[in-house]
């Protein structure tokens, strides 16, 4: 069998194991947990061989590509079943795959009502996950993309907490306003290409559309900031970026633990991911031209996400900010657009979704132990639960960034990507507005230890403090228990992983790095032209020439090129 | 006009149609069984279907085939209707089933003939020519509803609702007539193709009566907009629905709206592109009204009809959309068939909601409120799956059928704006692309509600489960075409994008400029072939 099919598998997998639980669901829910997790293992597994292939360097690893909207030829949909990793994908897709594993195993006891239900929607969401991360096809991408609200909206709804109904409603119907404006802009570039580059073609690939868009810029930069506007009320409503991300910590205090994991881990990504896979390869001058607005929205969101954390006494509500805090510092490396600060981005996306999956795990345990979230009722739990407190110290080092595990790596390279932006390489007008934004950054770090660290200390630690009655009908009259070894295997993937990532970023950073310079690559050209004279982006530019050499320089810049390249030694320092 | 034996053996599956249908009007005071009189139905659709197929297969399939011959007399033979034809068959069969569920025993024969006469009235409109002929059509499908929607039920709400219907329905076509005969009066002939070209010729030539085109484009848009439920023509539908039972709330959300949108893909895109500068520009108004009134109101609904009727007033907003492209531009754009797409994948959404309804209705109590949906999800899940599938594809999400129909639109909507030839229209067309969009949020909150009482709510009210529901049939079978579109949506659209072929008229265009190309074009028939006779 050779990869690509074996990555058709692996996506399938889940909608086959869905539909069968239609039937499997019937012998309730001891047959269907188990089902679903032979089901989510075997995905993983298949996941992994594929992930493990993956070549460093490659642009387009297990294509499968065929015919599905279009049909005959000279169709004009010629949306097609493109699917395929590159080195962007490749981590959020093994990702993916594994805390589904980890999201069966925290529902084992959790979910009792329509098991059935439960695990069919779990395993849909798993399939529009893999999905979104492997599509190489623009629409196929937002079909993966809207069609994970369906089962989201499901889990929240049915099995949430008492708030669930509004919860459920309004996640979906804030992602969706978003994102159909998305979805506007996706077809606005496929239609520009159409007219200006394509050869009477629609085309719909990715890779096809990025290459023809760098030889044809979208003109004029009115139209490319229009279609930026239009992607990123989706993609910043998904990411959540701060204005627009009070549907996040509803949805996440009244989703179950597997809901939560999830959002937290994987669908949130898919706003970052978006970003980097359209935003600024396709538009990227219209991106130079948002870099500052986007970075003040994005340390907005890390100092402001921050401070709320801090206010919370709801655990699951403190990490849904930490959440909002930490994708801030995603979005900063990803427009540093730099190599470090795209890589660090990158990374940390895969860093957020262990260690925040983690942690929102590690909550769902507590909750079934002492069926309450509110941090002042708990103290001092690691004498009872020492494992689980274990766990949770390795995910809270891992989301503060210790040293030698994989949250300092990634927010050392956003924080430097940043920094070398802010100090070598800006446009004048933005210099002190960048940094300013850079040093803000810098406290969000500290401010994140703050509030992680001082959760660990109340809860785990201090004098035993354990709700008396339990809320529920039942009274637990002996100590609960420690981690039993289901709950262990839900967490221990996560924690190899946050190790091995701090240990050998290496691994990881040099398989995603050819794609990312790529990207960066596109970014750069339009950033040394805007560096060189604002104000000539928005000079009529002809459609046949590409844009560089049309714009007439008033100022010669200085050489730049050299301070986009990290050089060895940054990156070994980094590594 | 004039009618000839070629004319009658091309129309023979509505013959079929009708003369089964008197045989059901005849038969059903001797025999009052409603499992027959079903079946007899059904198997007349399914010769029906066979003859639409089998009658015409030389002209759409194998290696002659083409897209648009284009008949001198009244009938328009073209793969539009050829595909609008089978689509009113299907519709049929489906909506049998579920009227012979909801009516009673000793109605169920007249119903299912007078629903026979209303099918073979939609597939006439499919085919008209003509403007008398469209008109006797969309009368044959407005009749049978004013007796449909009386011999529903017989109480004092339903009463009320059949008599607005058919007050309002008479007004609409008197409106509608008026427009035709001002229509004719400019063009001089009642054929719809030769329409265009007459009006056309007037126009180049400085005829004075011209002046009069706008005046019946405004007339034909507000009766056929009252078929359609465009705003401002829409006012009667939340009453009138909420009044009608639910198969017949169905059959009215389902059946006008095919007949108008036909009507107005013949009338004003083939028979008046000349026009189109007026027509656009009206038609953008009232896709843009239509759409957001529709769903707005929609959200404050608690009667499950009368959110339907909206949903379904702002549906017919995005067929306008698909309109307002097929007539601002004369380059093919993909609006007749992106407006077909989603007329079908509409059809289907709603007729399985309305299907479902009528499975869960028993004779003594219809599910009116949407509190009476609640906890569906676990006491009838199969019923309750198929509501959510069609409500999951009439708010658009991806991987159903909706989806595909928005994708469409507006993607025909935005390569209209983005075609450099038309810059002055990109405007106007990118704010319809956003209207719908933003259109597709708001309309999301109301479907997700009706899935949310549903799923997120235990039940108050016990549902009987009744068996033997041939209601539930249509349902099922309606939410495995939604399913079945949104996963290869390529079978429905490549039959729609051949149908597009009706709106390549030429016109006259927009910028001046380019006008000496239109006049230019108007010699080429390169897609108006003569009607091959049918011999063998």
């Amino acid at each position: 069998m050779n990869e690509a099919s074996l990555l058709l598998l692996t996506i399938f997998l889940p909608l086959a194991g869905a539909l069968a639980m239609w039937q499997v669901g019937r012998f309730g829910q001891g047959a269907a947990r188990c089902f679903a997790l032979v089901i989510t293992v075997a995905t993983c597994a298949l996941a992994f061989v594929v992930v493990a292939g993956f070549p460093g360097g490659s642009d387009a690893y297990a294509v499968t590509n065929l015919s599905w909207v279009g049909g005959e030829a000279g169709s004009a949909l010629d949306i097609r079943l493109n699917i395929g990793l590159d080195g962007l994908g490749v981590w959020m897709f093994g990702l993916s795959s594994l805390l589904m594993v980890t999201s069966v195993l925290v529902s084992w006891e959790a979910i009792r009502d329509r098991a059935g239900l439960f695990y069919g929607m779990l395993l849909l969401l798993e399939f529009g996950c893999l999905g979104v991360f492997a599509a190489r096809d623009i629409m196929l991408f937002y079909v993966f993309f809207e069609f994970t609200l369906i089962p989201l909206f499901f889990l929240i709804g049915i099995w949430g907490s008492e708030d669930r109904r509004y919860a459920a409603m309004k996640f979906f119907v804030y992602t969706l306003a978003g994102s159909v404006l998305t979805f506007l802009g996706l077809i606005a570039i496929v239609l520009w290409d159409y007219y200006h580059a394509g050869n009477g073609v629609l085309r719909f690939s990715i890779p096809e559309l990025v290459a023809s868009l760098q030889i044809h810029p979208i003109t004029p930069i009115s139209w490319q900031l229009a279609i930026f506007i239009a992607l990123f009320a989706g993609f910043a409503i998904k990411v959540p970026l701060f204005p627009v991300h009070t549907w996040l910590p509803l949805a996440h205090v009244q989703a179950p633990t597997a809901g939560s994991v999830i959002l937290a881990g994987i669908l949130l990504k898919i706003g970052t991911y978006g970003f980097v896979r359209f935003s600024i390869p396709l538009l990227p001058d219209a991106a130079v031209i948002a870099m500052p607005w986007i970075l003040w929205l994005a340390v907005l969101g890390i100092v402001y996400g921050a401070l709320v954390a801090l206010a919370q006494t709801d655990i699951k509500r403190l990490i849904a900010y930490s959440s909002v805090s930490h994708l801030g510092f995603c979005m900063l490396g990803l427009f540093a657009f730099n190599p470090l600060g795209l890589q660090g981005g990158t990374l940390q996306m895969v860093n957020h979704g262990l260690s925040t999956g983690g942690l929102f795990a590690v909550v769902g345990m507590l909750y079934e132990r002492y069926h309450t979230r509110e941090i002042r009722e708990l103290g001092g739990l690691a004498k009872r639960v020492p494992w689980l407190a274990f766990f949770m110290l390795v995910f809270t080092f891992s989301s503060i960034g210790l040293p030698g595990l994989n949250g300092f790596v990634g927010e050392v390279m956003v924080l430097i990507g940043m920094f070398q932006r802010a100090w070598t390489a800006t446009p004048d007008a933005f210099q002190t507005s960048l940094r300013v934004v850079s040093v803000l950054a810098v406290t969000g770090v500290v401010l994140g230890a703050w509030y992680m660290l001082w959760l660990v200390q109340r809860v785990f630690f201090g004098p035993l403090k354990e709700p008396h009655h339990h809320g529920k009908a039942h009274d637990h009259e002996e100590p609960v228990p420690d981690m039993c070894w289901r709950e262990f295997f839900a967490l221990a993937p996560l924690a190899v992983f946050i190790v091995w990532i701090g240990l050998q970023p290496d691994v990881f950073l040099s398989r995603s790095e050819p794609t990312l310079s790529k990207v960066e690559a596109t970014v750069a050209k339009s950033l040394t032209s805007s560096t060189a004279s604002v104000e000539n982006i928005d000079v009529g530019r002809s459609e046949s020439s590409p844009f560089r050499q049309q714009a007439k320089v008033t100022r010669v810049p200085e050489p730049r090129e050299a301070s986009f390249q990290p050089t060895e030694e940054q990156l070994s320092r980094v590594r | 006009m004039y009618v000839d034996l070629e004319t009658i053996k091309l129309l023979w599956p509505e013959l079929i149609l009708v003369l089964l249908a008197s045989w059901i009007y005849i038969g059903g005071t001797v025999q009052q069984s409603r499992l027959w009189w079903t079946l007899f139905s059904l198997a007349g659709y399914v010769v029906a279907g066979y003859a639409v197929f089998s009658g015409e297969a030389r002209l759409w399939y194998g290696a002659e085939a083409g897209n648009a011959y284009v008949g001198s007399g009244p009938l328009s033979v073209d793969y539009l209707g050829h595909i609008v034809r089978l689509f009113a068959v299907g519709v049929g069969f489906l909506f049998a089933l579920v009227a012979s569920a909801a009516a009673r025993r000793e109605l169920a024969s007249e119903l299912l003939a007078t629903l026979m006469l209303l099918v073979a009235g939609l597939m006439l409109v499919a085919r008209a020519n003509d403007l008398v002929f469209l008109f006797v059509s969309l009368e044959l499908v407005s009749i049978p509803t004013y007796v449909l929607l009386y011999i529903g039920r017989s109480d004092r709400a339903t009463s009320e609702a059949a008599v607005k219907y058919f007050f309002l329905s008479i007004l609409s076509s008197g409106m509608l007539l008026y427009g035709m005969t001002m229509l004719y009066g400019i063009a001089g002939t009642t054929t719809i193709s030769g329409a265009g070209e007459s009006i056309r010729a007037a126009m180049l030539s400085g005829d004075s009566l011209v002046s009069l085109a706008p005046i019946a484009l405004i007339l034909i848009l507000a009766g056929l907009g009252f078929k359609i439920t465009a705003v401002p023509f829409h006012f009667y539908a939340p009453d009138v629905y909420q009044g009608a039972t639910n198969a017949n709330a169905g059959l009215l959300a389902v059946a006008p709206k095919i007949a108008g949108v036909i009507a107005l893909i013949r009338l004003v895109v083939v028979a008046m592109p000349s026009v189109s500068e007026y027509a656009w520009q009206l038609t953008i108004v009232l896709a843009l009204l239509t759409m957001t009134l529709g769903n707005v109101c929609a959200l404050w609904q608690q009667n499950i009809r009368r959110m339907m009727a909206y949903s379904s007033i702002a549906h017919a907003g995005y067929m306008l959309i698909g309109i307002s492209v097929a007539l601002a531009a004369s380059g093919s754009y993909g609006g007749v068939s992106a407006t077909l797409f989603y007329l079908i994948v509409y059809a289907f959404g709603s007729l399985g909601t309305f299907a479902a309804l009528v499975s869960l209705s028993s004779e003594q109590r219809e599910i009116s409120s949407l509190e009476e949906l609640a906890g569906l999800g676990k006491t009838r899940p199969l019923a309750a799956a198929a509501i959510a599938v069609c409500m999951f594809s009439l708010a658009g999400i991806p991987p159903l059928a909706g989806f595909w129909g928005k994708l469409t639109l507006f993607s025909s909507s935005i390569r209209l704006a983005l075609d450099p030839a038309n810059g002055s229209l990109a405007f106007w067309f990118i704010l319809l692309a956003i209207g719908g969009a933003v259109n597709a949020a708001i309309a999301a909150a109301y479907y997700l509600r009706v899935v949310s009482t549903m799923y997120f709510q235990s039940s108050k009210v016990e549902i009987k489960a009744c068996r033997r529901n041939t209601a539930s049939l249509a349902m099922g079978f309606a939410a495995l075409v939604v399913i079945a579109v949104g996963a290869l949506p390529r079978s429905i659209i490549s039959e729609t994008e051949r149908a597009e072929a009706v709106s390549a008229q030429p016109r006259l265009a927009i910028q001046p400029s380019a006008s000496v190309e239109a006049v230019a074009a108007l010699g080429d028939t390169k897609n108006a072939r003569q009607l091959p006779t049918l011999q063998d």
